[in-house]
């Protein structure tokens, strides 16, 4: 009975742990947990750079760094100056699998990349970051979305 | 004892090259597909078209990410509306996943209740049947550029098929299974694929609740794999990245998900540094298909075949221009009042340079518009919805030619 019991648990928590679910843009159901800066650069050269390069200016993947301009020649969109709310970075990266083995990433690796790259834009320079920080960034870009529908 | 080596080495990989040329007949074979059963009677269970013709899907794909990238129609070749099945576009943002129907689940969730459905409980729904085409949002957008582009007309607008889809109508699913005033509290829809990076997008439930159904069916048999096989969501007339393939759930919500596919993609950037999010609709648009890029005419006289489409209103009348849009002509449409169309015009052509445009006018006196006059409007950085009139320059040397006038 308790082996059973035991394995209910464990398979449920198995299937909880790969469960997608939708982050909010003001971060309220972000999980607990935190993440580095260092860890976030480690990560980001082993599965990241590849694709969007060495510092995120995009290579056979979409640019993630910049400041470029929006309006006028010549504009690039990043996720500095264009994505309008920081917490769907980690929403974008919890969906994500590994290229290498494809597996998702853990909640602590996640914020630790989600920190770095804000970092490479210049809006989070802590060395840590967790739920309360990350739902706390302004983006840059936020107010700059229209629509017919709000 | 070096020559042995040598023998011994050329020995086996004549070995390999005789295995790996089994190996490739074979694989040949299984292409060509055709059992005992099949050349014995002549017949074919699944036919292929002939060995004479070569039309297929141009692929451009990241080069590093396997699966990521598109698949462009050859509409420059097809005739007629319907895309065949093997030939319609693709957008991958996280490659194409082959899901078994056993271990396939829809589930549909509100907060407080979670229904799941089998491909089997789907298909035992009552069936409807839509003529609707899918075009990416993006397509058409090379046009953006400052400079034309001389490419085939594929490769500018064959992110466009059109199908007859068959499937289930959302709102049947909806209020078979919940209640009314359930689904009432909800104003958003989130859908969720089953591919790798887990896609999603939201929908307006007002704006889509009544046309909006699960393909389950395209052209008669059921989707392929690359199509979203077994289950993938379609609203006639909306971009195709609302058309979301493998589709895993549907969640009801209060607002959009904000997912990174209707905020850093598929929005419009603005000439003033706003962008336009949830431009759904794709407005209407024509297309000469022949001639196009690559052909070289022959004096006299020509025959011009095009297509129009909306995904907002009807098409009712398709116009041609000799002139580059001082002047134009009624072109003969296939069918009138229809969501798309085959039209062509007949014109005698006597070797001077002519600038070649269509353009289509809607039920609701919607003119498709001018390059330059969209451009006033959208800036050169929208990126998605070029909905223009394109400008062909036939010199006198009979060469087909991309221009912008």
């Amino acid at each position: 009975m308790f082996i059973v019991k035991f394995l209910i648990i464990f398979f449920s928590f198995q299937c909880f742990s790969n469960e997608i679910y939708t982050i909010e843009i003001d971060g309220s159901n972000l999980p607990n947990g935190e993440g580095t800066i260092n860890d976030g650069k480690k990560l980001y050269s082993k599965n990241c750079s590849q694709c969007h390069g060495p510092s995120g200016e995009g290579l056979y993947a979409p640019e993630l760094v910049g400041k470029g301009k929006l309006v006028g020649n010549e504009v690039s969109k990043t996720v500095g100056n264009f994505w309008p709310y920081a917490p769907k970075i980690f929403d974008y990266l919890k969906r994500a699998k590994r290229k290498e083995n494809e597996t998702f990433f853990s909640d602590e690796e996640i914020y630790s990349l989600t920190g770095y790259i804000l970092n490479l834009n210049g809006l989070f320079s802590a060395e840590k970051i967790n739920k309360k920080l990350l739902s706390e960034i302004i983006m840059p870009n936020r107010e700059n979305f229209i629509s017919d529908y709000y | 004892m070096k020559n042995l080596i040598k023998e011994k080495r050329n020995f086996f990989k004549n070995i390999i090259i005789f295995l790996s040329s089994i190996l490739f007949f074979k694989k040949l074979k299984a292409y060509q597909n055709i059992s005992e059963f099949e050349k014995n009677t002549g017949f074919r269970n699944y036919g292929i078209p002939s060995s004479f013709e070569k039309i297929f899907r141009w692929i451009v794909a990241n080069p590093v990410t396997r699966g990521n990238g598109v698949s462009y129609s050859p509409l420059s070749k097809l005739k007629g509306t319907i895309t065949p099945n093997g030939l319609h576009f693709e957008r991958h943002h996280y490659g194409v996943i082959d899901i078994n129907p056993k271990n396939y689940e829809l589930e549909i969730e509100t907060k407080n209740k979670s229904k799941k459905f089998s491909l089997s409980d789907l298909r035992q729904n009552k069936i409807i049947t839509k003529r609707t085409f899918i075009e990416c949002g993006g397509n058409s957008n090379l046009l953006y550029n400052k400079i034309p582009t001389q490419t085939k007309l594929d490769l500018i607008h064959g992110l466009f098929s059109c199908s007859e889809w068959s499937g289930v109508l959302l709102k049947s699913l909806f209020f078979e299974n919940f209640k009314k005033n359930e689904i009432k509290k909800y104003k958003w829809v989130e859908l969720t694929s089953y591919d790798k990076g887990s896609y999603n997008i939201s929908l307006p439930i007002s704006k889509i609740i009544n046309e909006s159904f699960l393909a389950l069916y395209q052209n008669g048999e059921p989707i392929r794999p690359e199509q979203g096989y077994p289950v993938r969501f379609i609203m006639p007339g909306y971009e195709g990245s609302t058309s979301v393939k493998w589709l895993k759930k549907i969640t009801l919500r209060q607002t959009p998900a904000f997912s990174r596919n209707e905020t850093s993609r598929y929005t419009d950037l603005l000439p003033d540094g706003k962008s336009k999010q949830f431009s759904f609709d794709m407005m209407p648009k024509s297309i000469i298909t022949k001639p196009s890029f690559g052909d070289k005419l022959e004096k006299g006289n020509i025959v011009i075949h095009g297509l129009a489409w909306s995904g907002v209103s009807l098409i009712n009348r398709v116009q041609i221009s000799l002139d580059g849009g001082k002047s134009w002509k009624e072109a003969k449409l296939n069918e009138k009042n229809s969501k798309i169309t085959n039209f062509s015009y007949s014109f005698n052509w006597e070797g001077k340079p002519i600038l070649l445009q269509s353009r289509c006018i809607d039920n609701k006196k919607y003119f498709q518009p001018s390059r330059k006059k969209f451009l006033e409007k959208m800036g050169n950085n929208a990126y998605y919805h070029f909905n223009a009139i394109s400008t062909y320059k036939i010199n006198s040397n009979g060469k087909v030619e991309h221009v912008y006038s």
